[in-house]
């Protein structure tokens, strides 16, 4: 919004540059994040820093057609779906870990 | 002759009366009583056996003492000049009457073994006599103390002497019989007595000949024997007693250390924590949680590490259920919690979640620290690694967990399986990690090769097939309070409900 008002007040001539810039800014904005799941396999997601993680993490469970629970780590801990990469000051090519929930009891 | 006979005899009685122990053998006053018995008892022997009629007699054990009364003082009497041999017949007494309980019966057998022992007792006698006739010759004196059992055969010799010469005297023994075999047979008649008699055998030969030699009037040779006895005896009473006192405050103190240990070293009250019974509205609440219609519910969202836990996770901790890494990384983090809320209470710790292990090993060519190299930034967690006394790993193998622990206090990596297994490879994969955490995140190289990995072994173990990540969770939390392992199977009903609480609550006590 604020990048609107800025163009709004410059001279028309400028504008179509600033625009052009704001494009490119843009494309730059997307992040790619990461996902590795147990088997060391690596799946890659272009995302805006703005939107929420969970987006992503439906994302994955669809791609890999899961429909069992699985655990979104980042370095270690749980991520909050309803938080933003922004939030977690994510950078591009964050990591993040799948792992799919086991249990055990120790039957022969 | 005759006198000394039943000298003799009476000395043999004061002798066997002597060793006879009694349930109050432990009182000091033991032995002033006792020989005060001896005293008026032996003295009057004699008397009744040369005037009793053998047929009453058997039965008469009991009516002696009124009768009695009848005789002169044992002072008056002559006859105790030579009270002190009497202790050598001890050995016949004791012999024989340990098998023997009626006085007839003793009278039989005194009967059977007289014809036996009649042989030795004519050699006996002669040496007796010598020994008592000539104690100024040493030799005889020394045969007699280096010969213990000799002397035993003289004083046999003697005992049946009584009885050939006098049927009364046999009479007199045999009250005797009637009367000694419960001391003789008394439950404490110990080792510890048949020792000090062997040795009073020796030292009352001894005293004997002197008395002898120097005895005038028996009634004060008596004393004077009686004393010395006491002298030889009280000391060594007294010893065994504070013996038996001190033995006695060894084994309590023994037992309650024992209690000590088996109740927790730190104290009972520290123990009862772990084991506080669940109010019955805590008790509700967790039936409640179990119910399916929870099922898809959340229950509880654990803010801190976005864990969120439904109906259907919960009900893992219902008896039987294996319990899946969410609850066990749950109630890692209250515990987490817990430790921070009370710092003072409970060891500095590091409780990694279940996929931590999963992950270092996880890598392309296995072991990858990398992969968990941010995981424990000073700026994550708030504190170091280098700073915790114990970091605990849990181990997910297929269908069990463990539980490795990094112990930092005592320079060891453990490893509890409460099936009892062992996986070096779990340890030096940590001990790996260790060193590279050390050095990455504060420049420190630790030698780990110096450290110990040990196996656990005497831990809780589970007897059945699903309680393991139960005890897991529990090794962890024990270790967490420093406290020892003590809890078994038999809790584990308690501890789901209790972890299931504790969930709900999102507190760990």
């Amino acid at each position: 919004m604020a990048d609107k008002i800025v163009i709004e007040r410059q001279s028309a001539a400028t504008a179509m540059n600033n625009i052009n810039m704001l494009e490119k800014k843009k494309k730059e904005d997307h992040i790619r994040v990461k996902f590795v799941n147990q088997l060391n396999e690596e799946t890659y997601f272009k995302v805006l820093p703005s939107s929420n993680i969970g987006k992503a993490f439906k994302a994955y469970c669809q791609h890999h057609n899961l429909n069992h629970q699985v655990a979104f780590t980042y370095n270690g801990d749980r991520v909050n779906p309803r938080l933003t990469y922004q939030d977690l000051d994510l950078e591009d090519g964050a990591e993040f870990d799948v792992f799919t929930h086991v249990g055990g009891g120790a039957a022969a | 002759m005759g006198a000394i006979t039943t000298i003799n005899r009476k000395r043999a009685d004061e002798c066997l009366s002597l060793h006879t122990p009694s349930p109050s053998f432990n009182s000091p006053h033991y032995f002033y009583d006792r020989s005060n018995q001896i005293d008026t008892h032996i003295a009057k022997k004699p008397r009744i056996s040369n005037i009793q009629s053998a047929g009453k007699l058997i039965t008469s054990a009991h009516s002696v003492v009124p009768r009695l009364r009848q005789y002169p003082e044992p002072g008056k009497l002559r006859r105790e000049v030579h009270a002190p041999c009497r202790r050598k017949g001890f050995g016949l007494l004791s012999g024989g009457l340990k098998c023997e309980d009626s006085g007839i019966q003793e009278k039989v057998d005194m009967g059977n073994t007289l014809n036996k022992i009649l042989r030795k007792y004519a050699e006996a006698r002669d040496n007796a006599v010598s020994v008592l006739r000539y104690v100024g010759k040493d030799k005889e004196v020394i045969d007699v103390e280096d010969e213990p059992e000799k002397e035993d055969v003289i004083s046999k010799g003697w005992g049946e002497l009584e009885i050939v010469e006098d049927g009364n005297e046999i009479q007199s023994v045999v009250s005797d019989g009637n009367r000694v075999p419960e001391g003789v047979e008394a439950p404490e008649s110990g080792a510890i007595q048949a020792a000090s008699v062997e040795a009073l055998d020796l030292t009352n030969v001894e005293n004997a000949a002197k008395v002898f030699g120097s005895m005038s009037l028996g009634f004060e040779a008596y004393k004077k024997l009686l004393h010395n006895v006491d002298a030889y005896y009280s000391p060594r009473l007294s010893s065994l007693d504070s013996e038996i006192k001190l033995t006695e405050a060894q084994l309590q103190f023994h037992q309650s250390l024992k209690k000590q240990e088996e109740l927790k070293n730190p104290g009972e009250d520290l123990l009862r924590e772990p084991f506080v019974v669940l109010s019955e509205e805590e008790e509700r609440e967790v039936a409640r949680a179990f119910s399916n219609s929870n099922r898809r519910k959340i229950l509880v969202t654990h803010e801190n590490s976005n864990i969120q836990i439904t109906g259907e996770m919960l009900q893992c901790l219902r008896p039987g259920a294996w319990l899946n890494d969410e609850v066990i990384n749950v109630y890692l983090e209250l515990l987490k919690e817990r430790e921070r809320r009370e710092p003072k209470k409970f060891l500095n710790c590091h409780f990694f979640n279940t996929f931590f292990y999963k992950k270092l090993i996880g890598g392309r060519n296995g072991y990858d620290y990398k992969a968990v190299r941010r995981w424990t930034t000073q700026k994550k967690l708030g504190y170091g690694l280098v700073e915790c006394d114990k970091i605990f790993v849990p181990i997910h193998k297929e269908v069990h967990w463990c539980l490795a622990v990094i112990n930092k206090k005592d320079k060891s990596f453990q490893y509890l399986d409460s099936l009892g297994g062992r996986d070096f490879q779990v340890l030096r994969v940590l001990a790996r990690y260790f060193a590279d955490e050390m050095k990455d995140k504060s420049g420190q190289e630790i030698d780990v090769g110096s450290w110990e990995l040990e196996f656990v072994e005497d831990l809780p173990e589970q007897q059945n097939g699903f309680d393991c990540g139960v005890f897991m969770i529990k090794y962890a939390d024990f270790y967490s309070r420093g406290m020892g392992l003590h809890f078994s199977q038999e809790n584990m009903p308690y501890f789901r409900l209790r972890t299931a609480k504790e969930i709900l609550r999102l507190r760990a006590d």
